[in-house]
């Protein structure tokens, strides 16, 4: 199986947030982003409960109890993680709990025979029979708990709706702390794991992908 | 106890995509648009696309909140990010100045594609650099240098070559005093008088 098709990963984090400050111009003024970019960048909304905007190569939008960026480029997994750093370095008293490093693949498969064999393999039709007439899968999530950093790793895999014959497959990777400095350990964890994370769902895709079907 | 992994208050405080909430949360009924396979999967036309963490959904709830003043619908935010264009990386480096002349650069840059191959040091010409991120070129900085296929969405391939510099927030001058005052301790310790 070679690379995704698509690909993509976003960062998450749940907490309290104030989406007022989170707007361009403050990206430019903090060098958190290429000044050109926040001038030309898409305002969606900004609003004292919501704020949303993209430029070329990712996407912002930060709700009073949420925090995500997201890119679709591969080429700018690092430098969304840069930017998660820079602003939470910036923001470093803003209460959060939960972390979501995620990743998205659209896989494409050879064929339809192959594409219904690996939804066989991963979901058996057997223990319907009798009771479905055509049964098939639709979503798929498995769940790994994780003791140490706190949290799991959680894979949802599904038909891809942007190939066809293709395979859709998300892994995200959750993370949460209770207690003082949540912020700072979710940073840590950001900073030294997101490389690991990317390619453990490149690893998880291939195991998966790679089985007989 | 799984009933409480899948109840709509955990959905509502997890960290991965929103849109995973539409599915997995156990909503009665199958998504409209469904066409069954005898086999495999189901095609569902309202499953999983990229970028749905900024889903419509988010902003719903989200604005609603518990105290109920706000309407249901206030706000549209798209369903989802759709970039211009896609990039498939076929190597990706992570790379430090350690000199730089008015035409040229010298750095040390790690494949991040092959991690266990050894660090190499290159030369590349100023002109490489993104007139917005030449201002970060100096010895320490780091970029990340990416070789790869730009597929747009009128369908043109295109091979390109990417340098992008770590962006650091401007330095306050609350840290900067910090930072010269344990300059300063540290000088005094080190500095026999």
């Amino acid at each position: 199986m070679g690379p995704p098709e698509m690909t993509g990963s976003n960062i998450v984090l749940v907490g309290s947030f104030n989406p007022s400050i989170f707007q361009p111009a403050w990206f430019k003024a903090n060098n958190l982003l290429r000044p050109q970019e926040c001038d030309a960048a898409k305002i969606e909304l900004i609003h004292p409960e919501i704020s949303s905007f993209s430029t070329e190569w990712l996407k912002i939008a930060v709700f009073l109890n949420r925090f995500a960026v997201e890119t679709a480029d591969a080429h700018h997994f690092e430098p969304l993680r840069d930017l998660v750093l820079g602003i939470f370095g910036l923001l470093e008293h803003t209460p959060v709990s939960k972390m979501g490093l995620n990743r998205q693949m659209h896989f494409s498969m050879p064929s339809l025979e192959k594409w219904h064999g690996f939804g066989h393999m991963l979901a058996p039709k057997e223990p319907w029979k009798g009771i479905m007439e055509e049964p098939g899968l639709l979503s798929m999530t498995m769940q790994d708990p994780r003791k140490e950093p706190p949290g799991y790793v959680r894979v949802k895999i599904e038909s891809s709706k942007k190939i066809k014959p293709g395979i859709y497959i998300e892994v995200n990777n959750h993370y949460e702390f209770e207690g003082d400095n949540v912020l700072q350990k979710l940073m840590i964890i950001l900073k030294n794991s997101w490389s690991e994370t990317i390619n453990f769902s490149d690893k998880i895709a291939e195991h998966l992908l790679g089985q007989e079907y | 106890m799984e009933s409480e992994i899948f109840s709509t208050k955990q959905f509502q405080e997890e960290s991965g995509n929103i849109q995973s909430r539409v599915i997995d949360s156990g909503e009665s009924g199958a998504p409209e648009g469904i066409s069954p396979f005898p086999s495999g999967f189901l095609i569902a036309q309202n499953a999983e696309s990229l970028g749905e963490s900024f889903s419509e959904l988010q902003a719903k709830e989200t604005v609603t909140g518990s105290n109920g003043h706000s309407p249901l619908t206030v706000l549209n935010i798209p369903s989802q990010f759709v970039p211009t264009n896609r990039f498939q990386v076929l190597q990706k480096w992570e790379g430090e100045i350690i000199g730089i002349s008015a035409d040229e650069c010298r750095a040390v840059v790690r494949n991040m594609t092959s991690p266990e191959a050894p660090e190499e040091e290159v030369t590349f010409s100023i002109e490489e650099i993104s007139e917005s991120d030449r201002v970060l070129a100096m010895p320490g900085a780091v970029f990340y240098w990416s070789v790869g296929y730009e597929d747009s969405l009128q369908g043109q391939r295109t091979r390109k070559s990417t340098i992008r510099f770590r962006r650091l927030p401007t330095w306050t001058k609350k840290e900067l005093n910090k930072a010269r005052q344990e300059a300063q301790s540290l000088r005094d310790l080190l500095v026999r008088k």
